[in-house]
């Protein structure tokens, strides 16, 4: 596929998801619109339970069967996705998109040694290696080679296996060798998460999607895993889709933040912009929950009622149940995106001139 | 409110049997088989089981099919649509009177089983301890056997009446309840509905036989609709090797024995009392296995 | 494991096989009661008994011209072996892919199908179907000229002891002494009796691999797999599978070692001189040295079964250790 110079890896236009279930339809995604550029990392935030992850599934073409796609594109590099077969995704998905998960222990296969999942990784491409003897560095930085190498199927086994172990000590895994040899339910969770990490980069995506992946590990363990992370961006140049419900990690990884509410995305801005001056309600909610080291007395915050039903949502804005500045208006239509300048976007009547 | 959730689950039940073909085509059987056994004695004069005719046994008349040569063609004036037996009656007319018989055979022993299997291991579940292992021994000895193995073993000891054949098929079926309700108890203990209860000062009988077991129902819904099928086939099976108390008995597996001797000369006899067997049992097993599905509550949404 | 041992031997045979020594009494003539210790009390009998097993004299077999039961027993068991091991093959390789060819496509047509074709299996009778395969396969074949399938027996009587039997099973004695005629003919014997046994629990097997298969794809790292791209093939066949096959191994060496305890009524029907149509004598001519041993034999193996099922699972799934 070609590359679009300066132009955006993945655009979700107007996406709209659903989930037929036995008591009604679930309308977990609405209206979404989604920009990533090249290189860039957008980090999307929100509560659980908000779409998040249907989001990567619907991109990845891995929803349930129960679920389908009811309006919208998704375009990678300028082409839609929903056009493509079934064949054709599985081509995008061991080539150009690579997707790290929350769980490493139930997304880990548990009767397969991390040697066979990881080289799996490797040599799905057809076009690997790219050349002999490359170092794992080299080999990571070049997405396509120029010509079809002629290498026979002993010695591409050969060559994953090396290049596992390779990969295996980038992502900082101490002893790779026998890390390769080991079955998931014998590693920690971190070890286990750099491993996900590594069957990812193994692919050479441009695009790299990352769902909750520390959500399943203890915070001394988080910060290794996102600084890796950030570290190995920077060696396969792809861009990122991080997917989180902190904001305090999206803050410090991210170069913009889409803030996304009951499957609708609700605020979108660069990092500083968010940070600077929040403009949605359940953003500005969202910042005062994150506890203040310097106010150590102050009372956590929290934002009153629950997440709504999304069978049946609440009309207009589905966000004005618990907003505390909800206007007659929020609750009969949904507001439009509104650009408040510098490709700062917000979806709120507040800001409808 | 639970009554309200009991019923929401009954229609949702109900909901997706209807979407399930096999399920309906089963139960359409099962009901068939069930009108035939409860009006038999009213469709086939129940003393015809005993008049014999030896001068037109092992007889064929009907067209339709041709079972090839050395068959014999019945004598003129009676015209048996599925043939005649060694004592010269009307298959059909036998086949019709046995249906009850397997049938009825069938559910005494599946209700009996668990009943008492149930029952058992409840108690073995929820008191635990020495009692638990007694009673896992016994069952565990009884399961270390195939089925047909032990019951023709029992049918061996006990003599040739009704009565014992029915025990001795009942004696092999009971365990198979106990471990399923003994492992459903062990896990419903652990969930915190039952601690609420206890500390509300609840007896354990009563916690134990108005809350735990209904909602431990299910699998062995499942399987006792399963096992009344292979009880016929057990239950059969023994007849068909010879330990009926009668051999005149109207009883499908008994009626296929006959024509052991006569595979070639007159098959038959072995053929349309099996394929009723095969029928009555497919449904049950039919509506089993459907009921396996659609009552697992990990494929509910 | 030790507590298997204890468990299956004991109790089982105390009991009730005494009473099949019982009614032995009524035809053994007086001092033959005193010489075997009949008229003592039935613990005692027991002890007795148990004491002459560890020794290896498992007693006489009354009606088999007083062979001793070992003999007996051993003369027959290879056939049951054989026939037990072309059941098992046959049943796995047609139920494991029908399992999970209906896992992959659930629900629809060919899911139903194959269900069908599952649960007929499992509700035949087995002695019906015996005779009808007997029927179509040797007697209707044959009188229409047609090359058909033997129906009794495990060889032909007329090529039966022109091989040596080293293993005692036809179709391997016909392959070490390198007759292809002998080994030809004991397989053609045995397909009817095997494809009975595999008829009735194919569908079994094939239904608990489709459970499995599907719980199976479900989970996470299924979908993990997946969004690397790989081959739907692949990822069942390398991811799934190895998941899903436990339920299915424990109930094919359950099937096997019930098998090997002697599937009673197709070796009827077939005349296969094998052990489980030795002990349907047994049991009608009274015969309880017989019995005692043919219980004792079943249960080992069942035990046996139990313990390979358990190891086979250590090898599925690195989780389990011993």
């Amino acid at each position: 596929m070609t590359r679009v110079q300066n132009g955006s890896i993945l655009q979700l236009k107007n996406l709209s998801v659903n989930f037929r279930t036995y008591r009604g339809e679930v309308r977990a995604l609405q209206n979404v619109d989604l920009e990533i550029s090249q290189h860039e990392v957008l980090a999307l935030v929100g509560e659980s339970g908000c779409g998040k992850s249907v989001t990567t599934l619907t991109i990845l073409n891995l929803l349930p069967p129960n679920g389908y796609v009811t309006e919208g594109e998704i375009l990678l590099n300028g082409l839609n996705l929903f056009k493509k077969t079934d064949e054709e995704m599985r081509h995008i998905r061991s080539e150009e998109i690579a997707t790290i998960f929350q769980d490493p222990m139930t997304y880990l296969n548990p009767v397969l040694t991390i040697a066979t999942q990881l080289k799996e990784s490797f040599l799905v491409r057809k076009d690997f290696p790219l050349s002999r003897n490359q170092t794992i560095e080299q080999f990571l930085a070049t997405k396509r080679s120029p010509e079809t190498t002629k290498v026979h199927g002993r010695q591409r086994a050969d060559i994953a296996e090396q290049m596992s172990v390779d990969l295996l000590k980038l992502v900082r895994l101490p002893d790779p060798e026998r890390v390769m040899k080991q079955y998931p339910f014998e590693l920690s969770g971190g070890m286990r998460q750099r491993c996900m990490i590594a069957m990812a980069l193994a692919r050479r995506p441009s695009l790299l999607i990352a769902d909750e992946i520390t959500t399943a590990l203890d915070v001394t363990i988080q910060a290794q895993v996102l600084s890796l992370l950030m570290s190995l961006r920077d060696t396969i140049d792809a861009s990122t889709l991080l997917i989180t419900h902190d904001l305090s990690i999206a803050a410090e990884t991210a170069d913009r933040i889409a803030v996304m509410y009951a499957g609708n995305i609700v605020e979108v801005a660069s990092t500083r912009a968010l940070f600077r001056s929040p403009l949605h309600p359940y953003t500005k909610l969202l910042m005062r929950c994150i506890p203040d080291v310097r106010k150590p007395k102050a009372r956590l915050e929290s934002i009153r009622g629950n997440v709504p039903d999304l069978i049946d949502p609440p009309n207009g804005c589905r966000f004005n149940p618990r907003c505390p500045k909800a206007m007659e208006v929020c609750r009969i239509r949904k507001p439009t995106l509104k650009n408040y300048g510098n490709d700062h976007l917000v979806h709120c009547f507040l800001y409808e001139s | 409110m639970e009554m309200r959730a009991r019923t929401d689950d009954v229609r949702y039940a109900l909901h997706l049997a209807r979407q399930n073909v096999l399920v309906l085509a089963g139960s359409l059987l099962v009901v068939f088989y069930l009108v035939i056994s409860l009006t038999a004695n009213y469709l086939v004069e129940p003393s015809l089981a005993y008049k014999f005719d030896f001068a037109q046994s092992y007889c064929w008349s009907n067209s339709v099919i041709s079972w090839g040569r050395n068959i014999e063609t019945c004598p003129a004036g009676s015209n048996p649509v599925l043939g005649t037996d060694g004592f010269g009656r009307d298959l059909l007319k036998m086949i019709v009177l046995a249906i009850p018989v397997d049938i009825s055979v069938a559910f005494i022993i599946v209700a009996t089983s668990t009943v008492l299997g149930v029952v058992l291991g409840a108690v073995a579940g929820e008191i635990g301890g020495k009692v638990d292992e007694l009673i896992l021994r016994i069952t565990d000895i009884f399961l270390a056997f195939p089925g047909l193995l032990l019951a023709l073993v029992f049918a061996a000891i006990f003599g040739r009446t009704m009565a014992n054949l029915i025990f001795a098929v009942f004696l092999v079926w009971w365990p198979v309840y106990v471990r399923l309700i003994r492992g459903q108890v062990l896990s419903e203990k652990e969930k915190n509905y039952v601690e609420a209860l206890r500390a509300l000062g609840t007896g354990r009988i009563r916690v134990l036989f108005n809350h735990i077991i209904p909602n431990t129902i299910y699998p062995v819904l499942v399987q006792s609709t399963l096992d009344v099928g292979g009880v016929i086939l057990t239950f059969s099976a023994l007849m068909f090797l010879g330990f009926s108390p009668n051999p005149a008995l109207p009883e499908l597996g008994n009626l296929a024995a006959d024509g052991i001797g006569h595979v070639f000369t007159a098959p038959w006899l072995i053929v349309f009392p099996g394929l009723t067997i095969l029928a009555i049992t497919l449904a049950f097993n039919l509506i089993g296995d459907g009921l396996r599905d659609i009552l697992d509550p990990r494929l509910r949404r | 494991m030790v507590f298997y041992l204890a468990r299956g031997f004991p109790s089982a045979f105390a009991p009730w096989t005494q009473y099949i020594t019982r009614k032995m009494n009524a035809e053994q003539i007086q001092n033959i009661i005193e010489q075997h210790g009949f008229d003592k009390p039935l613990w005692e009998q027991y002890v007795y008994w148990l004491r002459d097993v560890i020794q290896g004299d498992w007693g006489y077999s009354n009606w088999a011209n007083g062979l001793p039961t070992y003999e007996v027993f051993a003369s027959r068991f290879p056939y049951t072996v054989e026939l037990t091991f072309a059941a098992t093959i046959l049943t796995i390789v047609i139920g494991i892919p029908l399992g999970i060819l209906s896992a992959i496509k659930n629900n629809k047509a060919a899911d139903h199908v194959a269900r069908l074709v599952a649960l007929t299996g499992y509700s035949t009778p087995t002695y019906w179907f015996a005779y009808i395969l007997q029927l179509v396969f040797f007697y209707y074949l044959y009188t229409l000229g047609l090359p058909y399938l033997p129906s009794s027996g495990a060889i032909s009587p007329t090529l039966a002891g022109t091989v040596p039997a080293t293993t005692g099973l036809p179709i391997m004695d016909g392959i070490l002494a390198g007759n292809m005629n002998y080994t030809l003919d004991a397989i053609a014997h045995v397909i009817l009796p095997a494809f009975t046994l595999c008829f009735t629990s194919v569908g079994y097997l094939a239904r608990i691999v489709r459970a499995s298969m599907l719980e199976v794809l479900k989970q996470d790292y299924i979908t993990m797999a997946r969004s690397k791209g790989l081959t739907e093939k692949i990822v069942i066949c390398r991811h799934a599978l190895k998941n899903a096959l436990g339920p299915a191994m424990t109930l094919t060496g359950l099937f096997a070692a019930s098998l090997l305890g002697g599937a009673v009524v197709t070796e009827y029907v077939f005349s296969w001189p094998g052990v489980g149509d030795l002990s349907l004598q047994a049991v009608f001519q009274g015969d309880s040295n017989f019995l005692l041993l043919y219980t004792l034999v079943t249960a080992l193996i069942i035990i046996v079964a139990n313990l390979v099922v358990d190891i086979g699972y250590a090898f599925l799934d690195p989780r389990v250790k011993y």
